[in-house]
């Protein structure tokens, strides 16, 4: 399986998010975030609209880092399953990204990006 | 009952850093701001005002914080404070704080509140345009726009509420408050103004399921369409995230450019409304992307701030 190195796992702190780029559109289409000491990492697409949920980068959890918010429309999801629990999609959940762990870093699967990754500039 | 429009917007946040962060970036002027919140002004005095969701003295949330608190409208004199008074404590209780301001709550469980307008007279530059086939508005060697020209919110223009029932919200605002509808987005809900304003509507709701009872969005007036991309494009630069736009809608002709926020609803730019008197008779459409926006400087059509329903999943 090919993977895809997002950052180090121990970048990823408690009650926080961080979003990634991988398809290169200049804007994040996946977040990690770690919750109870758990790394879960989500498209970022609200399933009521399909619009980004962050309201600046890497600004995807409540204040008190207890939950995901989409700052679209105030949806509230569950950080550990991904479940809406208020808002507009309650019920419906955030499409979860698989990952691993290898030497210390976060990977990604690359078949689960949606374009090409651009290879390395050569020259 | 001569309510000129709105005066500010009172939401309970958990976040009062990053709201802070957010509505100065916005281009708002911060009064007596601290760790407890504050009042964020426009030109003309009118405001967001943030507090810490569990301040005792706002009104109760409707739903989780972020979330709006109260919404606050101006009028011209203690007369038409006394008329609405009169007129909502025949069915509802409606109290008068130390400050002289009313205090009650809509038909949807909205809380309204009623003072003296804070809108205070200001001069700001119009933004002029050449047109061939028109005189010119612009002097002889008079740049149209400068890279440190101003672009800064003038007056709190509308807010707009996601309703459980649009028609019984609608008769609130029209046989209580003297609203009138100038257009009317079947499926979603009525354009309202109060009839101290001409503009096109101070008040938009659209029909939700009762669990998104909230609001979705509030803006504050621009000088122009410029302004709204200068000022959007500033705001973009400072990492806060756009939403739809920019653009223009059709009902109302307003220029349109929305962000996440973290106030828990949208925030956006707006410029250049139209007016209406009671000769204007509002026009009925489906809420559709291309009823809502003439054109789109973004890719994304495919939904309207709060419009289609849910994509079905």
């Amino acid at each position: 399986m090919v993977g895809f190195s997002l950052c180090r796992s121990d970048e990823i702190v408690e009650g926080q998010a961080r979003g990634f780029d991988p398809e290169q559109r200049g804007r994040d289409s996946i977040f990690a975030l770690r919750h109870d000491g758990q790394i879960r990492i989500y498209r970022n697409s609200c399933p009521h609209l399909d619009v980004r949920l962050e309201y600046r980068k890497d600004r995807f959890m409540s204040a008190d880092g207890q939950l995901i918010m989409c700052y679209a429309h105030g949806a509230q999801f569950l950080p550990a399953t991904g479940e809406c629990i208020y808002g507009p999609c309650l019920g419906e959940r955030l499409q979860a990204v698989q990952w691993w762990e290898e030497g210390g870093w976060v990977v990604l699967d690359t078949t689960q990006i949606e374009s090409p990754l651009p290879r390395a500039r050569e020259g | 009952m001569n309510i000129i429009g709105l005066d500010a917007l009172i939401f309970g946040v958990d976040d009062i850093q990053a709201c802070t962060d957010c509505l100065r970036d916005y281009g708002l002027h911060p009064v007596g701001v601290d760790a407890n919140g504050g009042r964020f002004e426009a030109l003309d005095g009118t405001a967001i005002i943030i507090r810490r969701a569990d301040d005792a003295t706002l009104p109760a949330a409707m739903g989780p914080a972020p979330s709006i608190r109260e919404t606050v409208y101006g009028v011209a004199s203690a007369a038409d404070l006394d008329a609405i008074e009169d007129e909502l404590a025949r069915d509802r209780l409606v109290t008068r704080d130390e400050q002289g301001v009313l205090h009650s709550v809509d038909d949807l469980g909205f809380a309204i509140g009623f003072q003296l307008t804070v809108r205070k007279p200001f001069t700001a530059p119009n933004d002029l345009s050449n047109a061939p086939g028109h005189a010119p508005q612009r002097p002889l060697n008079q740049p149209g726009i400068t890279l440190d020209m101003a672009a800064v919110p003038r007056t709190l223009s509308h807010v707009v509420y996601f309703v459980p029932d649009a028609a019984k919200g609608e008769a609130f605002y029209a046989n209580r408050l003297g609203f009138k509808t100038t257009d009317t987005f079947i499926g979603a809900g009525p354009f309202m103004r109060p009839a101290g304003s001409d503009d096109h509507h101070c008040l938009f709701m659209i029909q939700t399921p009762p669990h998104m009872k909230g609001c979705e969005h509030f803006t504050f007036h621009m000088g122009s369409g410029t302004e709204v991309l200068l000022a959007g494009r500033r705001f973009e630069q400072k990492g806060w995230t756009s939403f739809w736009g920019p653009g223009r809608h059709l009902f109302g002709s307003n220029w349109f450019w929305y962000f996440n926020s973290p106030l828990g609803c949208h925030i956006e730019y707006d410029a250049d409304m139209d007016k209406h008197d009671d000769e204007w008779e509002a026009r009925v459409a489906p809420m559709s992307a291309d009823n809502s926006q003439l054109f789109l400087f973004t890719s994304k059509e495919k939904w309207a701030p709060g419009g289609p329903p849910p994509k079905q999943g």
